[in-house]
């Protein structure tokens, strides 16, 4: 039987350690795919995803019950996700020349390829707003309704269902515009 | 025949598993073994009355007129905040220091209640920031990942203070206060974080081992 996040959270705080290694692994994989998204590269995804982890150990004892585990892990990971973004948004401005390194060309000659389409994927996702992107993937990628989206981002319901919005029309017109290619 | 809708295929993508590179994992037990054992419930260990009182009269003495005040904090009219250390051993002597100035002064009394159940790494530190007019305040920062809500502060309704008492690792802290959900304040009696940095306003502190 599978212990529960909970019955784990309280074995660390009563001094196993390395009890933290079952939300690492139950966690780490899930997260690190919706960093890679979030932030827009590997490199960084990996780096936000282990220091949401080792700040969420570090906090571990004001972790309430209440809450699920996982979301509140996530509204760590979402915070440091901005916090990565924003200095990407700033070296982007000092240094244009480096940008999109990680974004390669879409390979528009083998649309059925699977490298391609995560390519366009990405492309496609880093053409959002940050705020954006964030609501679109907490609704779709990791299937959160609009109040636990709020719960972690700390945006109204009504502000995030108008991102969502946002982001679908804005994301069908760009994916229609490489196929269109 | 109905076009397919482009947003499915991606959104499909988005759901396909993506294995993590496993020394990332071993990198954060790695440094999960070396950080200081979290304590449950350390938002709220108490102290002593007499002790708090103590403190602040030490922490009245340290700052002198070494205040700064913010735009932010312009606007709360008597906002003032500081940052208050003691230190937390079972061994040591606490101590209580205070930044910005790097001054340092000693308590004198023993707070082994409190270091039993904290390790002798952490340290307590009580957040004060004086804001009459709000109606909730909250700290945020690189200790809590930046949660706007998840540390809120106490309100004093006798003058106005707010407060909140957290077991942090020594080192450098960046933090700031968020004032009715929306306003962000930098502790005005703090060292600025970044103060090229445009947005928000932060503070740091640091605390000694």
């Amino acid at each position: 039987m599978e212990t529960s996040d909970a019955a784990v959270v309280r074995r660390v705080l009563g001094g196993d350690v390395e009890a933290f290694g079952i939300l690492v692994e139950r966690y780490f994989d899930h997260y690190v795919r919706f960093a890679v998204h979030l932030v827009g590269n590997r490199e960084d995804a990996e780096e936000v995803v282990q220091d949401t982890f080792v700040r969420a150990y570090r906090a571990l004892g004001r972790y309430e019950e209440r809450e699920r585990f996982g979301a509140w892990l996530l509204r760590i990971l979402v915070n440091r996700a901005r916090t990565v973004s924003a200095i990407g948004r700033r070296r982007e401005q000092m240094f244009p020349d480096q940008v999109d390194e990680s974004l390669p060309e879409a390979a528009e000659a083998h649309p059925a390829d699977r490298a391609a389409l995560r390519e366009e994927v990405a492309r496609a996702l880093s053409q959002l707003g940050p705020d954006q992107r964030e609501a679109f993937l907490l609704h779709y990628a990791e299937g959160l309704s609009y109040e636990e989206m709020a719960a972690i981002t700390g945006s109204g319901v009504s502000a995030l269902k108008m991102r969502v919005k946002r982001s679908c029309e804005r994301l069908r017109e760009i994916l229609q515009g490489v196929n269109r290619v | 025949m109905p076009t397919p809708d482009p947003l499915a295929a991606l959104i499909a993508e988005l759901r396909e598993p993506v294995a993590g590179d496993p020394a990332s994992k071993r990198r954060v037990m790695e440094m999960v073994r070396e950080s200081p054992l979290p304590v449950a419930g350390a938002t709220v260990v108490p102290r002593p009355v007499h002790q708090r009182s103590r403190a602040f009269a030490a922490i009245r003495r340290m700052r002198g007129g070494d205040s700064r005040t913010s735009s932010s904090a312009s606007a709360l009219a008597t906002a003032a905040g500081i940052a208050l250390l003691l230190a937390v051993g079972s061994q040591e002597r606490p101590t209580a220091s205070y930044q910005p100035g790097r001054r340092t002064g000693t308590l004198g009394d023993s707070v082994a209640s409190v270091a039993s159940a904290i390790r002798d790494t952490l340290r307590i530190v009580q957040f004060m920031l004086t804001a009459p007019a709000a109606s909730r305040v909250a700290l945020a920062g690189d200790f809590n990942g930046w949660d706007t809500r998840g540390t809120p502060l106490a309100r004093d309704a006798r003058d106005g203070r707010w407060t909140v008492t957290l077991a942090l690792a020594p080192g450098r802290h960046r933090y700031a206060y968020v004032v009715d959900d929306t306003q962000w304040v930098r502790d005005p009696a703090a060292t600025p974080a970044e103060p090229n940095e445009l947005t928000p306003p932060r503070s740091v502190v640091i605390i000694n081992r």
